[in-house]
Protein backbone atom coordinates (compact mmCIF):
# COMPACT_ATOMS: atom_id res chain seq x y z
CA UNK A 1 0.00 0.00 0.00
CA UNK A 2 0.81 3.53 -0.95
CA UNK A 3 2.32 5.79 2.13
CA UNK A 4 -0.18 8.52 2.56
CA UNK A 5 1.62 11.96 2.86
CA UNK A 6 0.72 14.32 5.88
CA UNK A 7 0.35 16.83 3.15
CA UNK A 8 -2.19 14.90 1.42
CA UNK A 9 -3.99 14.99 4.80
CA UNK A 10 -3.36 18.59 5.57
CA UNK A 11 -4.87 19.85 2.26
CA UNK A 12 -7.77 17.06 2.38
CA UNK A 13 -9.27 18.82 5.90
CA UNK A 14 -8.40 22.09 4.61
CA UNK A 15 -10.28 21.75 1.84
CA UNK A 16 -13.10 20.82 3.96
CA UNK A 17 -12.95 23.33 6.84
CA UNK A 18 -11.71 26.32 4.80
CA UNK A 19 -10.10 29.21 5.81
CA UNK A 20 -11.51 29.73 8.89
CA UNK A 21 -9.86 26.47 10.16
CA UNK A 22 -6.62 25.70 11.37
CA UNK A 23 -5.04 22.48 10.24
CA UNK A 24 -1.83 20.96 11.65
CA UNK A 25 -0.71 17.05 10.82
CA UNK A 26 2.44 15.71 10.71
CA UNK A 27 3.89 12.34 10.64
CA UNK A 28 6.74 12.32 13.10
CA UNK A 29 8.17 9.09 12.50
CA UNK A 30 8.91 7.57 9.13
CA UNK A 31 6.75 4.80 9.53
CA UNK A 32 4.31 5.94 12.29
CA UNK A 33 1.18 7.25 12.06
CA UNK A 34 -0.02 10.90 10.92
CA UNK A 35 -1.32 13.05 14.01
CA UNK A 36 -2.41 16.45 14.53
CA UNK A 37 -5.21 18.51 15.24
CA UNK A 38 -8.12 20.60 13.90
CA UNK A 39 -9.53 23.51 14.63
CA UNK A 40 -13.15 24.96 13.54
CA UNK A 41 -15.30 27.75 15.06
CA UNK A 42 -17.91 25.75 14.14
CA UNK A 43 -16.57 23.05 16.11
CA UNK A 44 -18.42 25.14 19.94
CA UNK A 45 -20.79 23.42 21.30
CA UNK A 46 -20.79 19.85 19.63
CA UNK A 47 -20.13 17.26 21.48
CA UNK A 48 -16.11 15.67 20.92
CA UNK A 49 -17.76 12.16 19.49
CA UNK A 50 -19.99 14.09 17.17
CA UNK A 51 -17.12 16.07 15.78
CA UNK A 52 -14.98 12.73 15.66
CA UNK A 53 -17.28 11.18 13.60
CA UNK A 54 -17.86 13.90 11.24
CA UNK A 55 -13.83 13.71 10.81
CA UNK A 56 -13.81 10.33 10.14
CA UNK A 57 -17.01 9.26 8.50
CA UNK A 58 -18.44 12.08 7.04
CA UNK A 59 -20.74 15.35 7.14
CA UNK A 60 -23.96 15.77 5.30
CA UNK A 61 -25.85 18.99 4.71
CA UNK A 62 -26.62 19.56 8.43
CA UNK A 63 -25.23 22.18 9.24
CA UNK A 64 -22.43 25.14 8.60
CA UNK A 65 -19.76 22.85 7.22
CA UNK A 66 -19.72 22.07 3.77
CA UNK A 67 -19.96 18.12 2.77
CA UNK A 68 -17.38 15.89 3.20
CA UNK A 69 -16.99 12.52 2.80
CA UNK A 70 -14.69 11.60 6.08
CA UNK A 71 -11.05 10.79 6.68
CA UNK A 72 -11.82 6.89 5.86
CA UNK A 73 -14.07 7.94 2.44
CA UNK A 74 -11.01 10.05 1.59
CA UNK A 75 -8.48 8.02 2.46
CA UNK A 76 -9.93 4.18 1.41
CA UNK A 77 -7.65 1.95 3.01
CA UNK A 78 -4.72 4.25 3.56
CA UNK A 79 -6.52 5.86 6.74
CA UNK A 80 -5.47 3.47 9.04
CA UNK A 81 -2.11 5.09 8.28
CA UNK A 82 -3.71 8.19 10.35
CA UNK A 83 -3.76 8.35 14.48
CA UNK A 84 -5.39 10.41 16.32
CA UNK A 85 -6.07 13.73 15.12
CA UNK A 86 -8.04 16.22 17.84
CA UNK A 87 -10.76 18.69 17.12
CA UNK A 88 -11.06 21.90 18.55
CA UNK A 89 -13.31 24.82 19.04
CA UNK A 90 -11.48 28.98 18.97
CA UNK A 91 -11.60 28.96 22.26
CA UNK A 92 -10.60 25.42 23.52
CA UNK A 93 -7.86 25.63 20.76
CA UNK A 94 -6.24 28.63 22.36
CA UNK A 95 -6.65 26.64 25.88
CA UNK A 96 -4.83 23.58 24.34
CA UNK A 97 -1.77 25.92 22.98
CA UNK A 98 -1.19 28.16 25.79
CA UNK A 99 1.67 28.43 26.46
CA UNK A 100 2.14 31.72 28.62
CA UNK A 101 3.46 30.41 31.71
CA UNK B 1 18.22 19.56 39.72
CA UNK B 2 18.40 17.29 36.99
CA UNK B 3 15.35 15.23 36.36
CA UNK B 4 15.52 12.29 33.60
CA UNK B 5 12.23 10.16 32.45
CA UNK B 6 12.34 7.32 35.84
CA UNK B 7 12.06 11.36 38.15
CA UNK B 8 8.71 12.07 35.47
CA UNK B 9 7.02 9.30 35.75
CA UNK B 10 7.29 8.92 39.52
CA UNK B 11 6.16 12.84 39.44
CA UNK B 12 2.97 11.74 37.21
CA UNK B 13 2.39 8.74 39.26
CA UNK B 14 2.29 11.16 42.88
CA UNK B 15 0.83 13.67 40.92
CA UNK B 16 -1.82 11.30 39.79
CA UNK B 17 -2.02 9.93 43.54
CA UNK B 18 -2.76 13.70 44.74
CA UNK B 19 -5.26 14.21 41.81
CA UNK B 20 -7.21 10.95 43.14
CA UNK B 21 -6.92 12.00 47.00
CA UNK B 22 -8.11 15.62 46.23
CA UNK B 23 -11.46 14.01 44.31
CA UNK B 24 -11.84 11.89 46.87
CA UNK B 25 -11.99 15.01 49.54
CA UNK B 26 -13.84 17.03 46.90
CA UNK B 27 -11.40 19.20 46.12
CA UNK B 28 -12.22 19.02 42.23
CA UNK B 29 -10.27 22.09 40.81
CA UNK B 30 -7.16 21.00 42.62
CA UNK B 31 -7.66 17.01 41.10
CA UNK B 32 -8.28 19.14 37.57
CA UNK B 33 -4.66 21.06 38.07
CA UNK B 34 -2.80 17.62 39.20
CA UNK B 35 -4.48 15.52 36.47
CA UNK B 36 -2.95 17.87 34.17
CA UNK B 37 0.17 18.02 35.61
CA UNK B 38 0.47 14.23 35.74
CA UNK B 39 -0.19 14.07 32.03
CA UNK B 40 2.34 16.76 31.11
CA UNK B 41 5.13 14.37 33.14
CA UNK B 42 4.29 11.18 31.59
CA UNK B 43 4.75 13.09 28.45
CA UNK B 44 8.16 14.71 29.13
CA UNK B 45 8.76 11.37 30.75
CA UNK B 46 8.83 9.41 26.78
CA UNK B 47 10.01 12.97 25.73
CA UNK B 48 13.18 12.71 27.61
CA UNK B 49 13.89 9.26 26.17
CA UNK B 50 13.84 10.75 22.45
CA UNK B 51 14.94 14.43 23.68
CA UNK B 52 17.16 15.41 27.02
CA UNK B 53 17.03 19.22 26.86
CA UNK B 54 14.51 20.99 28.86
CA UNK B 55 11.45 22.53 27.01
CA UNK B 56 10.11 24.73 29.10
CA UNK B 57 7.02 24.71 27.59
CA UNK B 58 3.56 23.17 28.93
CA UNK B 59 1.73 22.33 25.61
CA UNK B 60 0.40 19.33 26.05
CA UNK B 61 -0.44 18.87 22.49
CA UNK B 62 3.21 19.80 21.37
CA UNK B 63 4.32 17.61 24.09
CA UNK B 64 2.07 14.35 22.58
CA UNK B 65 3.99 15.11 19.51
CA UNK B 66 7.45 15.28 20.47
CA UNK B 67 7.10 12.43 22.83
CA UNK B 68 6.00 10.54 19.65
CA UNK B 69 3.25 9.02 22.31
CA UNK B 70 0.84 7.74 19.41
CA UNK B 71 3.42 5.14 18.38
CA UNK B 72 2.48 3.49 22.36
CA UNK B 73 -0.85 3.70 20.68
CA UNK B 74 -2.56 0.84 19.80
CA UNK B 75 -5.00 1.43 16.86
CA UNK B 76 -7.97 -0.31 18.65
CA UNK B 77 -7.35 2.32 21.33
CA UNK B 78 -6.95 5.15 19.08
CA UNK B 79 -10.66 6.15 19.45
CA UNK B 80 -10.47 6.44 23.28
CA UNK B 81 -7.65 8.04 23.30
CA UNK B 82 -8.77 11.06 20.98
CA UNK B 83 -11.63 11.15 23.38
CA UNK B 84 -9.45 11.46 26.60
CA UNK B 85 -6.70 13.31 25.32
CA UNK B 86 -9.15 16.33 23.85
CA UNK B 87 -10.68 16.44 27.31
CA UNK B 88 -7.51 16.89 29.32
CA UNK B 89 -5.85 19.58 26.62
CA UNK B 90 -9.46 21.30 25.65
CA UNK B 91 -9.85 21.33 30.06
CA UNK B 92 -6.22 22.02 31.08
CA UNK B 93 -3.50 24.23 30.72
CA UNK B 94 -0.55 25.30 32.68
CA UNK B 95 -2.12 28.97 33.03
CA UNK B 96 -4.66 27.87 35.01
CA UNK B 97 -2.84 27.43 38.05
CA UNK B 98 -2.87 31.47 38.00
CA UNK B 99 -6.59 31.30 38.00
CA UNK B 100 -9.10 32.22 40.42
CA UNK B 101 -11.23 29.10 41.06
CA UNK B 102 -14.48 31.68 39.91
CA UNK B 103 -11.99 32.31 36.75
CA UNK B 104 -11.63 28.76 35.90
CA UNK B 105 -14.86 27.48 36.67
CA UNK B 106 -16.34 29.76 34.13
CA UNK B 107 -13.95 28.41 31.71
CA UNK B 108 -15.06 25.32 32.09
CA UNK B 109 -18.31 26.27 32.31
CA UNK B 110 -18.17 28.08 28.90
CA UNK B 111 -16.62 24.62 27.28
CA UNK B 112 -19.42 22.76 28.30
CA UNK B 113 -17.07 20.64 30.59
CA UNK B 114 -18.86 20.89 33.83
CA UNK B 115 -22.59 20.21 31.90
CA UNK B 116 -23.69 17.41 34.40
CA UNK B 117 -21.41 17.37 36.88
CA UNK B 118 -23.28 18.36 39.98
CA UNK B 119 -20.22 19.08 41.90
CA UNK B 120 -18.47 21.78 40.68
CA UNK B 121 -21.99 23.37 39.22
CA UNK B 122 -23.57 23.30 42.78
CA UNK B 123 -21.04 24.57 44.19
CA UNK B 124 -21.14 27.46 42.20
CA UNK B 125 -24.65 27.71 42.87
CA UNK B 126 -23.63 27.85 46.43
CA UNK B 127 -21.05 30.09 46.30
CA UNK B 128 -23.73 32.32 44.39
CA UNK B 129 -26.21 32.23 46.45
CA UNK B 130 -24.01 33.07 49.15
CA UNK B 131 -22.67 36.18 47.54
CA UNK B 132 -25.99 37.15 47.20
CA UNK B 133 -26.93 36.45 50.79
CA UNK B 134 -24.06 38.73 51.54
CA UNK B 135 -25.32 41.87 49.75
CA UNK B 136 -29.10 41.80 50.90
Amino acid sequence: MDQLTSKEVQSALEGWLGSSAIVDVSREVPNGRITGWIMHPSFAGVPAADRQSWLWNGYGDQGTLPRWDGLRGKSKGQSTQIGLILTYSKLEYENALDETA
Amino acid sequence: MEIGAAEFRQASKEHLDGAIHCHQNGDYLTCHYLCGLAVECILRACRWKIDSSWDGRHALLKLYKEARFDALVKERDSSEMADKFYSITSRWSNTHRFASRAKLVSYLNEIRATHNVRAINSRLIARKCLVRQSSL
